[in-house]
């Protein structure tokens, strides 16, 4: 809906992004060929009205605050904001296919997250990741990330640390 | 309407109020549009027949899923008090069938009593069970009570 000339907010994915979680296997690289060190940013990705509803729907969480506006206009966010997990869904889909923590066969262990500011219909996130660990443990291989999610204000959305048992 | 909750009145040890979820193929394939996740691992019943995965050869939900469903119990509890969550630490240690039943429960481990009494903040112990008692994720979560 187009209000008073202001551009409709629209959801992009990122042009390589598909479905197909195996299209993109080959490129990957072993935890062997792995660095500490190394980092990866993901492709800015505008979170709609929709996204936050949808995601609210598909977590079952109907809590007002996350999909009406004129309830939450009302709270101490002053306005609607997303489910404060959405951030890892948005940065999976967002980081290229080639990044290790697109590996199919890879095993989520856990996740912690930090919050900062909300995020609210309109905002653009974009993540900045560096590899922080890797290592073996029980006869799994084990990559650890550190990811920092700031939205179109430069303004710390979410550090999240986490990482995957990978297959290979 | 339930009174509002303030920082003085929580003890250690309190409880939340528990939780439940179902969780079906159907749910899983919506949060799997959701999330924009579709590992077939979640959602392709005969590729993980296909390569037996994790010895049952069913489909499982997202991690994140759990993680979310942890969350939920958090908000659900803070929101109303004009709090928010500040953290939220989650591993996945069974893994989540289509059919199960998940229980998220939480309860109060700690109180930080912070120089603005707004930032007053609590940790919560948080674990969800299924249907056997079997634990499918164990974490934790902090989250600010400001009045």
């Amino acid at each position: 809906m187009n209000q008073g000339g202001v551009a409709m907010i629209e959801e992009k994915l990122p042009e390589w992004f598909e479905k197909d979680f195996f299209v993109h296997d080959q490129e990957q690289r072993s935890w062997d060929e792995l660095e500490v060190g190394e980092e990866y940013e993901t492709v800015p990705f505008t979170v709609t009205r929709e996204r936050i509803l949808k995601y609210a729907e598909g977590t079952e969480d109907f809590n007002p605050i996350f999909c009406d506006e004129e309830a939450a206009k009302g709270s101490q966010f002053g306005g609607m904001i997303a489910p404060p997990t959405i951030v890892v869904p948005i940065v999976f889909a967002t980081t290229p296919p080639q990044i290790w923590i697109k590996m199919p066969g890879a095993i989520n262990p856990g996740q912690k997250l930090e919050f900062g500011v909300p995020v609210r219909p309109g905002d653009t996130l974009r993540c900045k990741a560096r590899m922080t660990d890797k290592y073996i443990k029980r006869g799994r291989k084990y990559a650890i990330g550190r990811m920092r999610i700031s939205n179109q204000n430069d303004e710390t959305v979410c550090i999240w640390t986490g990482g995957l048992i990978l297959p290979r | 309407m339930a009174e509002e909750l303030h920082f003085d009145e929580i003890e250690l040890g309190d409880a939340l109020p528990p939780q439940t979820k179902v969780v079906t193929q159907e749910k899983i394939t919506k949060n799997a549009e959701a999330s924009l996740d579709f590992n077939p691992i979640h959602i392709d019943p005969e590729y993980c027949k296909e390569i037996n995965l994790l010895e049952k050869g069913t489909t499982i939900a997202h991690g994140m899923m759990t993680l979310s469903f942890m969350g939920k119990i958090v908000t659900d509890w803070a929101y109303p008090a004009g709090g928010f969550m500040r953290s939220l630490e989650g591993k996945f240690t069974a893994p989540v069938r289509p059919g199960d039943e998940i229980t998220m429960h939480a309860v109060v481990t700690e109180k930080h009593f912070m120089p603005g009494k707004e930032d007053n903040f609590v940790v919560l112990d948080i674990w969800c069970e299924n249907q056997d008692e079997t634990r499918v994720s164990v974490g934790n979560a902090s989250a600010v009570i400001p009045r």
